[in-house]
């Protein structure tokens, strides 16, 4: 005999199916979001990257963040805020590998960001890593970054 | 000669060309909209005046002490600022802070380009000597803003730049 389980009443099982049929809007919303580099789905609404969901996530759910920072799926014009934003997250051995990756993305506003970000966790290891920026990245707006914040140590 | 300062949020942005790359960084609100009201600092061309902009600017900010690096939007609008009062910790840059008054996007990038196209004389930069100098000038007289803001939780830091380690005593600030 095979068990089947239904729903006791049509309203239950209606119920049911709209809770699935929301979860799977949720999922694809989600997927979308991670897909695309302008507008992804959180907490019931879609949001654009921005400096203010940025701040959120970094107090709610700060991991998720920091895989953002990863996976490079951000504009360079959203990363560099994201990555200096990333910095005030606790956690250092959550963040400081994240933000040591960024300072050598191809993009100077990311590196700069990145720069901003990592400021907040140095490290003798971090430091060395700025004074090689402070006296070879190609851009001067990074090297002077690099350097205000060698020079604040 | 009158400037009309814009604080950037990214120095690598002076090397920037990409109209839509700077609108992005440095015309955005929090929110991620674009920011057609964006602050602006009125004042004269005297580099005193300019360092002096970028000092309270960065300490109202809650910004650690350094160098920065500014845009002279004058002109480029081609119609005057709106005088509002801001929200700096100081009365000089209340009394000269404004906001642009973009009718829309397109004018903004208008602006932008017309920007670009004049970086090279458009660039206003302030070194660190130059803050370190101000800020001690301002601790030998005295000067009441200061004192308070540096008894606030930046204070120690903004100090320590300056070169004093002793910290102002504790009183009238409110």
């Amino acid at each position: 005999m095979i068990a089947v389980s239904i729903a006791d009443s049509p309203i239950e099982w209606a119920s049911s199916a709209a809770v699935t049929a929301v979860q799977r809007v949720r999922k694809f919303l989600d997927d979308v979001g991670d897909q695309s580099r302008s507008v992804w789905y959180r907490n019931g609404s879609l949001h654009r990257p921005c400096e203010g969901v940025f701040e959120e996530m970094a107090r709610e759910d700060p991991a998720r963040l920091i895989s953002m920072l990863a996976d490079d799926r951000l504009m360079p014009t959203d990363l560099t805020f994201a990555a200096e934003i990333a910095g005030g997250i606790a956690d250092s051995a959550l963040v400081r590998p994240a933000l040591l990756r960024l300072l050598g993305h191809p993009s100077p506003f990311v590196r700069e960001g990145a720069i901003y970000g990592i400021s907040r966790h140095m490290t003798e290891e971090v430091v060395q890593r700025l004074r090689e920026l402070a006296s070879i990245d190609p851009s001067p707006g990074v090297r002077a970054a690099a350097e205000d914040v060698v020079a604040g140590q | 000669m009158r400037r009309l300062l814009r604080s950037l949020r990214r120095r690598t942005t002076l090397e920037c060309t990409v109209v839509a790359d700077i609108v992005a960084i440095e015309f955005r609100t929090k929110s991620g909209a674009v920011d057609l009201r964006a602050s602006v600092y009125e004042v004269c061309s005297d580099q005193t005046m300019l360092v002096r902009v970028h000092a309270e600017h960065y300490a109202s900010a809650g910004l650690a002490p350094a160098r920065g690096s500014h845009a002279d939007l004058s002109g480029l609008l081609g119609r005057e600022p709106v005088k509002t009062p801001g929200t700096s910790l100081f009365s000089f840059t209340r009394e000269r802070h404004r906001e642009l008054d973009l009718r829309d996007e397109h004018e903004l990038h208008e602006v932008v380009q017309r920007l670009i196209e004049r970086m090279r004389e458009r660039r206003v930069e302030i070194r660190m000597d130059e803050l370190r100098e101000f800020l001690r000038e301002r601790i030998a007289n005295k000067d009441e803003e200061w004192r308070c803001f540096f008894q606030g939780a930046q204070g120690e830091r903004w100090l320590r730049f300056a070169g004093v380690t002793v910290r102002l005593p504790h009183d009238t600030c409110s």
